[in-house]
């Protein structure tokens, strides 16, 4: 799949990091790109639009990450999701992966890590 | 890393008052030179590479000449000299306080001096070492050693500053430590670690000042942002503490288990009281003060 054509989504309470990420995916050829600011919206949109990507964030309000993941691949079980956390103990990685996250990305991230969870799941555009 | 040093100097010595560091440190801030800047000129290193550093030093707490050496895009012997060459930043102070009035060469000259004898300026090791004890040697210069803070107080502290450098800068001045009951905060941004011990972490700022702060840190210029800046602002405020809080669970490995980090948050024009064992800590940089409060309470099972 090119990924022009994927459809991928940012969940992150910060703006911020919400902005930084879609700019990265956006550069390497990312169109469809849908948002949420808690972990809540982050299943629902996840639900609505199944997401050939997800970027999750662990501490969000209303429901924090490790509970979306699980909710989202209850729901999705070939959901592919990638944690991006600035909190990266290693209890917290075990229970990310245990929970169904296939990748983790430490905050603050870096771009060419981001490029290549993009390049070993979609062609260029 | 010395601006800061000699900017307390300058305070305690009674050459300027906090007012006119302020001025001094605004102008300081177009003659600063910067080792990867130097390594350029000099062609020891290309463009690419120093901007390989730089994003490299967002995920390791290393100064730049050291993940350069790793990296071997610098030699050991061309990075020394190029520390030779870095004009120290407490020259380009004392220099500007010479150009505004403050003091006559003569008197800089003997301030130097002073000030030389009295810190033995350090070398490269010297100050690589001095990054694992940023917060005691700030508390040092700015008079507030006496206030005894346990190891991991001091731990957190340090990796703070440490933060502060990496990613928003060393061009401040730490005024006194004072002890606090209440907050009369203006832009505040706060974020709580909880369990077996508990950490506040909160930082009090004019909303100018916030501007700044958050344009450093994202390397963006949000005032160009309309009615969205505000968010953006806080997000970049709430991103550092978020960050720095991340890091230090990180850096606690097992200890961590047993804590959470909660979702910081954002607070306008508001009074708050604060516990027993609140500190505050004004951090002078150009752009503004950034007030640093902060509580520790920890307790002894783990």
């Amino acid at each position: 799949m090119k990924i022009s054509d994927a459809t991928i989504l940012i969940g992150d309470d910060s703006i911020l990091a919400r902005k930084q990420l879609k700019d990265v995916v956006i550069s390497f050829g990312g169109k469809t790109i849908y948002e949420a600011a808690n972990g809540d919206d982050a299943v629902k949109l996840a639900i609505e639009h199944k997401p050939d990507l997800i970027f999750l964030d662990i501490v969000m309000p209303v429901k924090d990450g490790i509970t979306a993941i699980k909710e989202i691949r209850s729901e999705l079980p070939d959901a592919d999701i990638v944690v991006v956390s600035s909190v990266g103990t290693q209890g917290q990685l075990k229970e990310a992966l245990e929970s169904g996250a296939s990748d983790f990305v430490q905050k603050p991230f870096n771009v060419s890590l981001i490029k290549s969870i993009i390049t070993s799941r979609f062609e260029g555009r | 890393m010395y601006t800061q040093f000699f900017g307390n100097f300058l305070l305690n010595n009674k050459v300027v008052n906090p007012d006119q560091l302020l001025d001094l440190m605004t102008a300081q801030q177009k003659a600063h030179i910067k080792l990867g800047t130097l390594a350029i000129h000099e062609g020891y290193m290309t463009a690419d590479e120093v901007d390989s550093i730089i994003i490299m030093q967002t995920h390791e707490d290393k100064m730049f000449g050291e993940l350069a050496v790793e990296m071997g895009y610098l030699t050991p012997g061309q990075l020394e000299t190029l520390v030779g060459k870095q004009i120290p930043d407490y020259l380009l102070l004392g220099q500007l306080l010479v150009e505004k009035g403050y003091c006559t060469n003569a008197e800089f000259e003997n301030l130097l001096l002073k000030y030389q004898s009295e810190n033995e300026l350090a070398s490269l090791e010297q100050r690589n070492a001095d990054r694992n004890n940023v917060f005691k040697i700030i508390m040092n210069y700015c008079g507030s050693a006496k206030d005894p803070m346990s190891e991991s107080t001091t731990g957190f502290l340090n990796l703070f500053f440490n933060n502060l450098i990496r990613f928003i800068g060393d061009d401040f001045t730490v005024l006194s430590l004072q002890k606090i009951d209440s907050v009369e905060g203006r832009h505040i941004v706060s974020q709580e670690i909880t369990g077996y011990a508990h950490y506040l972490l909160m930082l009090e700022l004019e909303e100018r000042t916030a501007l700044d702060f958050a344009n450093r840190y994202a390397k963006e210029d949000f005032s160009q942002y309309g009615e969205d800046a505000e968010e953006f602002i806080s997000a970049s405020l709430e991103d550092f503490l978020n960050l720095h809080n991340g890091l230090y669970l990180v850096n606690l490995g097992p200890h961590s288990e047993g804590l959470s980090l909660q979702p910081p948050y954002t607070k306008h024009d508001e009074n708050l009281s604060m516990g027993e064992g609140t500190y505050m800590l004004p951090i002078m940089y150009p752009f503004g003060t950034v007030h640093l409060i902060f509580r520790a309470e920890e307790t002894a099972d783990k």
